[in-house]
C-alpha cells in the first residue's frame, strides 16, 4: 500500500504539478488577455509551438538550452508585438467570436508556417538536466522539478506586478474601465501591446521548457490550447486565480486519471468535466454569476 | 427586400428559381471529371453551411463545434450502408436521427451559456466526440483511420434506381438534394418559428414577454441545424465512400463559420456561396501551392478584419444593443 502511494501515486502527483504549471503557464496568458482586451485568442497555442521550435534552432546552432530559452521568448515577444501590431488591434471592441475566428484562421497560418520551415517530423530537445532526485524511495528527474520551481516564480512574479506595482495598477485599471483609465491618462495602446506580448511570450517560455519532456511538432499548440481553454472557462473567463487552481486541477486529474485508465481517455475525462462544470456553473467554477 | 412584396413577384422568383437549377444541371456537361467531384463536394457543403446559418444568422447564437453533426452524420451513414442495410434513404434517416439526438443534448446543455461561453462548450462536445471516435481503434468505426470501403449502393426513387457510382448522377442527386435542403430551410425561417429566431436575434429579452420560450426555441433550432449538418455529412459518406475524423475536427468547425461570413449570414443562399466558393478556392490553390493553408488561414483573417460591416452587422448590431 505505501509502495504503491510512493511508486505510482507520488510520481503521478509530481507530473501532474508540472503538466498543471505549464498549462497555467498558458491559461494566464490567455485569461489575462481576455480580462483585458477580450480578446479569445485561439491562436494561443501557436505562440506555445513557436517557442518550443525557437528553442529547438537556437539549440542546433549553439547547444545551450540556457541561451536558448531567453532567444525564444524574447522571439516569441516580438512575433505578439507584430501580430497584435497588424492585426488585433483592428479588431478592439469587436464580439469576442470574431477574435476567435481571426485567430483561428492565424493558428491554421503559423502551423502551416512552421511546417514549411522545420518539417512535419517531432523533435526533441535535449534536457539540460538530466539528473536524477531519490526522495523516499521514488526516484523524479529533477528537471521536471525545475519547471516547477520556474512555474512557481514565474506564476508569483505574475500576482506580484498585478498586485503591487503601478504598472500592475494601469493594467487593472484598463481592465476595469478602459475609458475611465484613457481619461486618467492611462495610454491604454501601450498596456494593450506589452500585455499581449507577455502573454504570449508567457506561452512561448512554456513551449521551450516543455520541449526537453514533449516532442516539438507543429501542431503541438492544439492539444494545449484545447486544455488552456478548458482551464480558463472552467476557472471563469479573465478570473486569473480561478485559471491557476482550474490548471493544477486539470494537470492533476489527468495525471492520476491516466494511472488507471489509459491517457488518451484520461484527455477526454478532462473535456467531461468542462462540460459538467458548465451545466452546473455557467459561469465556470470561480466566476461570477452571471447578472 | 423585394422577396416580401407578393403577387406579381412569385412568379419572378419561381422563374429565377429554374433558371439556376437549369444551369446547375446543365453544368456537369462542361466540366471534367475531376471538377464534377469537387462540384459535388461543393455543393453537398453548402448544405452544410447553411444549416449553420440557420442557428448563426437567424437564432444569432455562434456554435464552434458544428462540425461534431456533420461527423455524426457522415459516420452514421457509412454505419448503415457498410455494416446494416444497401440505403441511401435508411443512411439519411439514420444520419439526421443520430445528429439530431446528439444536438439535442448538446442544445439542451449548452443553450443556459451565452456568447463566447456558448462557441467554447459547444467546441468541447465536439471535441468529445472527435475523441472518442479518434480513439475507437477497435471497433468498425476505425479509429483514427476512419470508416473505410463505405459501398455506393443503388439510389432508389420508386420505380427508377439512379446509378450513383456515376459522378454525374451524383452531382444531380447532390443539387435536388441541396435545393429541397434549401427550400424546407427557407420555409422554416418564413414561418412563425423563424420569426421567432430572428426576434431572439434581435433582442432575446423582448421575446419572453411576447410569449415565446427562448430556450426552447433556441434549442429546435439548433437541432434542426444539426439534422440538416448531419443529412450533408452522409451526402459527404456516401459520395466519398468513406467517414474520417476529419469531418468532425474543429478545423472542419471553424472552416464552415468563415463560409457563412463570406457569403453573408442570415441569408441562407449567401452561406451556400460562401461554401462553394471557399470549396472551389481551396481545390485551386491547394494545386499550386504546397502550403495552402496558410492562403486560407490569411483569407480568414482577412474576412474577419475587412468584411464589410453589412455581412457582420447582425453581430454587430447586437453589441449595440446590449
Amino acid at each position: 500500500m505505501v509502495d504503491y502511494l510512493i511508486y505510482v501515486i507520488l510520481p503521478q502527483v509530481l507530473h501532474g504539478l508540472v503538466w498543471g504549471t505549464v498549462i497555467a503557464f498558458i491559461a494566464l496568458g490567455l485569461t489575462i488577455i481576455f480580462g483585458l482586451m477580450d480578446i479569445v485568442n485561439f491562436a494561443h497555442g501557436e505562440y506555445y509551438m513557436v517557442g518550443a521550435f525557437m528553442g529547438y534552432t537556437v539549440m542546433s546552432v549553439i547547444p545551450n538550452f540556457w541561451i536558448a530559452v531567453p532567444v525564444a521568448v524574447v522571439a516569441v515577444a516580438l512575433l505578439g508585438l507584430f501580430t497584435e501590431f497588424v492585426l488585433f488591434r483592428r479588431l478592439y471592441g469587436r464580439d469576442p467570436i470574431f477574435h476567435l475566428l481571426l485567430t483561428f484562421g492565424l493558428g491554421m497560418m503559423f502551423r502551416e508556417a512552421a511546417q514549411l520551415i522545420w518539417g512535419a517530423d517531432t523533435r526533441r530537445i535535449e534536457a539540460p538536466v538530466t539528473a536524477t532526485i531519490e526522495f523516499i524511495g521514488m526516484v523524479y528527474p529533477v528537471y521536471r522539478l525545475l519547471i516547477l520551481g520556474i512555474g512557481i516564480c514565474v506564476i508569483l512574479l505574475i500576482w506580484y506586478v498585478l498586485r503591487y506595482t503601478s504598472v500592475g495598477a494601469k493594467i487593472r485599471a484598463v481592465a476595469q474601465d478602459r475609458t475611465m483609465a484613457w481619461a486618467l491618462g492611462i495610454r491604454v495602446p501601450v498596456i494593450y501591446t506589452s500585455v499581449f506580448m507577455c502573454g504570449v511570450a508567457l506561452a512561448g517560455f512554456a513551449g521551450v521548457l516543455m520541449s526537453p519532456i514533449n516532442f516539438v511538432y507543429p501542431t503541438m499548440g492544439i492539444d494545449v490550447i484545447l486544455r488552456a481553454f478548458i482551464v480558463v472557462v472552467i476557472g471563469g473567463l479573465g478570473n486569473i486565480m480561478g485559471a491557476l487552481l482550474a490548471s493544477l486541477m486539470i494537470g492533476e486529474i489527468e495525471a492520476l486519471a491516466s494511472i488507471w485508465i489509459s491517457p488518451t481517455i484520461a484527455e477526454t475525462l478532462v473535456f467531461i468535466i468542462l462540460i459538467i462544470t458548465m451545466i452546473v456553473r455557467p459561469a465556470g467554477l470561480f466566476g461570477k454569476a452571471e447578472r | 427586400m423585394g422577396k416580401l412584396n407578393s403577387g406579381s413577384n412569385i412568379t419572378r422568383v419561381i422563374l429565377f428559381h429554374a433558371v439556376v437549377l437549369a444551369v446547375l444541371a446543365i453544368l456537369p456537361l462542361f466540366l471534367s471529371t475531376y471538377h464534377q467531384k469537387l462540384a459535388v463536394e461543393a455543393i453537398i457543403l453548402s448544405v452544410f453551411a447553411m444549416s449553420l446559418d440557420l442557428v448563426m444568422g437567424y437564432a444569432g447564437i455562434a456554435t464552434f463545434g458544428h462540425a461534431a453533426f456533420f461527423g455524426i452524420g457522415g459516420y452514421a451513414m457509412g454505419v448503415m450502408l457498410k455494416f446494416l442495410f444497401p440505403s441511401i434513404w435508411l443512411g439519411l434517416i439514420l444520419a439526421g436521427f443520430c445528429s439530431a439526438v446528439l444536438a439535442l443534448f448538446v442544445g439542451v446543455v449548452s443553450i443556459r451559456a451565452k456568447g463566447i461561453y456558448f462557441a467554447i462548450l459547444t467546441l468541447a462536445f465536439a471535441e468529445v466526440v472527435y475523441r472518442i471516435i479518434f480513439h475507437s481503434y477497435n471497433t468498425p468505426l476505425g479509429g483514427s483511420d476512419g470508416l473505410v470501403g463505405v459501398p455506393t449502393p443503388m439510389l432508389g426513387l420508386g420505380p427508377f434506381e439512379i446509378n450513383l457510382k456515376s459522378t454525374t448522377n451524383f452531382y444531380w442527386v447532390a443539387v435536388a438534394f441541396a435545393y429541397l435542403s434549401y427550400l424546407v430551410c427557407k420555409l422554416i425561417v418564413s414561418s412563425p418559428f423563424g420569426s421567432i429566431l430572428s426576434g431572439i436575434r434581435e433582442n432575446e429579452n423582448r421575446v419572453p414577454f411576447l410569449g415565446f420560450n427562448v430556450k426552447w426555441s433556441k434549442v429546435t433550432a439548433f437541432v434542426i441545424a444539426g439534422a440538416f449538418a448531419g443529412f450533408s455529412g452522409a451526402m459527404f459518406t456516401a459520395f466519398k465512400s468513406y467517414a474520417d475524423t476529419e469531418q468532425l475536427s474543429f478545423l472542419l468547425s471553424g472552416k464552415v463559420i468563415v463560409m457563412d461570413l463570406i457569403g453573408g449570414i442570415g441569408t441562407l443562399i449567401g452561406p451556400m456561396i460562401g461554401a462553394v466558393v471557399i470549396t472551389v478556392f481551396e481545390s485551386i490553390i491547394s494545386t499550386h501551392f504546397a502550403a495552402h493553408n496558410i492562403i486560407i488561414g490569411a483569407i480568414f483573417v482577412a474576412v474577419v478584419i475587412f468584411m464589410p460591416k453589412g455581412f457582420l452587422g447582425l453581430f454587430a448590431k447586437k453589441d449595440r444593443n446590449e
